[in-house]
């Protein structure tokens, strides 16, 4: 199962909402709130597919202005990724 | 209580983002420690041309993680969405593990020796039949350095034909067109640095958000930090970009020459330019007008420029009155005049950021020429936080195409074949006859397509592009390629692709982490890496092709090389010194990349400014020292506007613009592989305006039939999607290989960068 790191950049004052409304246990683990209202979260998903369409899903998101990715590791299907 | 590994990937993952977000470090030697079992490397990301970097994780012979280098300068450890797919592109299930061979209307597999020997016979026959001119390579700016240099020596140094090309000429030749008239040298003053210490930010024809995303979070972030901010979006399209910008001005295709004109009537109207640095810095041309379209065979421009002096100018903007200019642009006459106050603000440090709305366009030299004054009237140029900037959409269009030179007029390090001195010190370094160097250019990319249709170019290799699916007009040049005759194609690759299906050979390539690499991106910052990974079969790297099809054409003394991209840099290297002066190679080894010119082991952020660039005296302040026949100025061109190739008409009543999308990078043959990019925006699509749509009885996912005067194409309109269309404007991207928009594309072209304008022809929208 692959997981990535991101850094989600919010309009400030929406953040405080957005870290609840982003966080799913088991998709999203919204690890960290910046002093700036930016969000660091964890994703894991089944595919790399999935954790594209939950990535979009944020970007979609009211409030939301960006989202980019730290880390991405999918070992586990590196065969098939 | 132990951790389990997911636990330990995903505190990994966290940590990752949290070091990114917070400045934090965390280099390839920690990460290593780090995670037990991965050896990471660095390298500069695969596709755009913004350079991000990338540390690559590779375990037991593959590649099993990414992440955001935070070493990296350019995007401080974070990448764009396309970073998950940088491992995926290179295994996709169709790449190609085999040289193939056409027999009849199969391609056969054969061994390497087979088809060099095959491309070879070839070669040597075109050459005595037909003369060196009758053989081409046309490369990209997705060449590494090593074998972009390579092509160019085998060609200009060896075979004695000028015949070389980059794909870079259908992107960036217009901004290349736009320094060398008003600097005298090719690439940027400024640098990223300046999207983090500006404060104004003009986009013209540049889609960021989407094309550069890593960038534009950088301007994002700014905006975040200071309130001062402004990102203004000039388009004729409203995209992502247009939604998160602070204005959006939609203005008609083309007369972006007019509004930058106009903005520069009122500067010089208010007497909101800064006398000073004009006196000191710029000089005045203007050149030849009604300059043609390129539409004919063979066409030929020559500019023809003429001193002028400052009230000349003056004369000249005279017409471009707020009222003139809103009339043709469709730009209310007070944001035309607000626009122009704002670029003259003396508390604001302005920048211009464009791509390819300002590159392809058959004015685009002008244009560039033109963005470049408005800096220059203003002395809003060679200082942290206030330059004008082109971007570039491949990885090393600056570094391999324009800085190692291989179009058909260019040497390395800006000098050209016309110049006998420049001949002299190519053939000098290269170990060759003078004599070999033809002294005229041949063919620029459209020009080598006709060529190759009209039978003049016989032999044609294709390295690490798809012309047969970018070029424009395309389906001359497609059924150009299969005419027989004795052509004969060379296609390397990495997958299928609508090039390699007009093949007599196909090679495979390996690509990115499965060689040797070096890119140079927009901010001069050239970039190393080493091989990381196997290529998959029998896949060979583009550089060891054409070196053996040097050895094989009786060159191979050209390259007597035993660790050879690095002795090829050091090479090449040799060009630089005293301008470009590129850094030794194992400095780049370590470095997350470096700035040219590096000089006494410092890099250099700002061009043509004291206290940055190493050639610039202390007192000068700003010296275009590049710019000898000028004594040093700059120059303001007085370039008027002039209309499009093809403008709609009733027949073919709308503008056709063609572009990217954030999934799909180019045409689509790498990020094609991706299944997810696939269903995420797999097949292109009409994006119209619904008042259109509604006046021809077009719905939202309906199909729609469009046609210009080379071709049609059926699609899906799409009212309502991320990008939308003005009034009387179509968008198509152009990734898709099984809907060829650039058959409906007009080859019209700058006269004098050669750039075809795939931003603007007329088509004819019907319900289908």
């Amino acid at each position: 199962m692959p997981i990535s790191g991101v850094v989600i950049t919010c309009r400030p004052e929406a953040s405080r909402e957005l870290c609840r409304q982003l966080d799913q246990p088991g998709v999203v683990e919204v690890t960290h709130t910046l002093e700036d209202g930016s969000l660091v979260a964890v994703i894991e998903s089944s595919s790399v597919d999935d954790e594209v369409s939950v990535v979009k899903s944020i970007m979609a998101t009211a409030g939301v202005l960006d989202v980019r990715i730290a880390y991405h590791n999918f070992e586990d299907i590196a065969d098939r990724a | 209580m132990a951790l389990s590994r997911r636990d330990f990937l995903k505190a990994s993952a966290a940590a990752a983002a949290l070091a990114a977000a917070t400045g934090g470090r965390l280099g390839v030697d920690d990460a290593e420690a780090a995670e037990g079992g991965l050896k990471w490397g660095k390298a500069p990301c695969r596709f755009c041309g913004t350079g991000c970097g990338v540390l690559v994780g590779v375990k037991d012979g593959k590649i099993v993680a990414t992440k955001g280098d935070p070493a990296a300068p350019v995007n401080k450890g974070l990448n764009c969405i396309k970073g998950y797919f940088l491992s995926k592109v290179l295994s996709g299930k169709d790449r190609l593990t085999k040289p193939l061979i056409r027999k009849g209307n199969r391609m056969v597999e054969a061994s390497w020796d087979e088809a060099m020997s095959l491309i070879a016979s070839k070669f040597k026959e075109s050459i005595a039949k037909h003369g060196p001119d009758s053989v081409a390579i046309f490369g990209s700016g997705q060449w590494t350095v090593f074998e972009g240099y390579a092509a160019a020596k085998l060609f200009k140094g060896g075979i004695g034909t000028n015949n070389i090309e980059p794909n870079a000429r259908f992107c960036m030749a217009s901004a290349v067109t736009g320094f060398m008239s008003t600097f005298n040298s090719d690439e940027p003053m400024g640098c990223y640095d300046d999207l983090d210490l500006g404060d104004t930010y003009f986009l013209w024809g540049a889609n960021m958000a989407e094309c550069h995303p890593v960038l534009f979070s950088r301007l994002i972030d700014n905006r975040l930090k200071n309130q001062k901010v402004k990102i203004i979006d000039f388009g004729t399209r409203h995209t992502r970009t247009s939604q998160m910008a602070d204005m959006y001005i939609r203005f008609n295709p083309q007369t972006d020459l007019a509004l930058l004109n106009g903005i520069a009537h009122i500067i010089v109207r208010d007497k909101l330019y800064d006398e000073s640095f004009i006196r000191k810095h710029v000089v005045f041309k203007k050149g030849k007008t009604n300059i043609g379209y390129g539409l004919e065979d063979k066409f030929k421009f020559a500019d023809d420029p003429k001193p002028m002096s400052f009230d000349e100018y003056r004369e000249f903007l005279a017409p471009y009155t707020p009222e003139y200019v809103s009339r043709l642009s469709g730009v209310p006459v007070n944001t035309i005049e607000e626009v122009a106050r704002l670029y003259a603000d003396k508390k604001r440090k302005v920048n211009s950021l464009w791509t390819m709305g300002f590159n392809q366009h058959v004015r685009g030299t002008w244009v560039n020429n033109l963005v470049y004054n408005v800096h220059l009237l203003t002395g809003k140029i060679c200082k942290p936080g206030e330059n004008p900037m082109s971007l570039t959409g491949q990885p090393s269009a600056c570094g391999t195409a324009r800085e190692v030179g291989t179009f058909t007029h260019r040497l390395p390090a800006d000098m050209v074949v016309t110049n006998e001195e420049h001949r002299k010190k190519a053939a000098e370094i290269w170990g060759v006859p003078v004599e070999k160097i033809p002294a005229k250019p041949t063919y620029h990319a459209t020009e080598m397509f006709r060529a190759l249709d009209r039978g003049d170019i016989k032999v044609l290799w294709v390295q690490v592009t798809n012309p047969f699916q970018s070029a424009p007009n395309l389906s001359r040049y497609r059924k150009g390629a299969r005419k027989g005759g004795g052509r004969f194609i060379i296609v390397s690759d990495i997958y299928p692709t609508r090039s390699t299906e007009l093949a007599d050979v196909i090679l495979p390539s390996a690509s990115w982490v499965e060689k040797e690499g070096f890119f140079g991106n927009a901010e001069r910052r050239g970039q190393q890496w080493f091989k990381m990974v196997d290529p998959p079969g029998e896949a060979r790297n583009d550089l060891w092709q054409t070196i053996e099809l040097a050895k094989r054409l009786g060159y191979g003394n050209l390259f007597p090389y035993r660790y050879v991209e690095k002795e090829i840099f050091e090479e090449y290297r040799k060009f630089t010194v005293g301008g470009k002066d590129l850094a030794p190679y194992e400095a780049y080894t370590r470095a997350r990349g470096l700035r040219w010119p590096y000089v006494n082991g410092k890099e250099t952020l700002w061009r043509y400014a004291e206290g940055y660039d190493p050639y610039v005296k202390a007192g000068e302040g700003v010296k275009f020292y590049k710019n000898k026949p000028t004594d040093g100025r700059a120059v303001i061109w007085a370039r008027p506007y002039e209309p499009a190739a093809e403008v709609p008409d009733k027949q073919y009543p709308f503008w056709l613009c063609t572009g990217r999308v954030l999934e799909q990078w180019h045409t689509g043959t790498m990020t094609g592989r991706v299944p997810e990019l696939k269903r995420a925006y797999g097949t292109a699509v009409c994006e119209m305006h619904p008042d259109d749509a509604k006046r021809l009885g077009i719905k939202q996912g309906g199909k729609v039939k469009l046609t210009s005067r080379r071709g049609s194409i059926v699609l899906t309109a799409d009212l309502r999607g991320r990008g939308k269309a003005e009034r009387g404007n179509v968008f198509v991207a152009f990734f898709d290989e099984n809907k060829l928009i650039n058959e409906l594309c007009i080859d019209a072209y700058c006269p004098i960068s050669g750039e075809p304008d795939y931003k603007k022809c007329a088509v004819k929208v019907e319900k289908a």
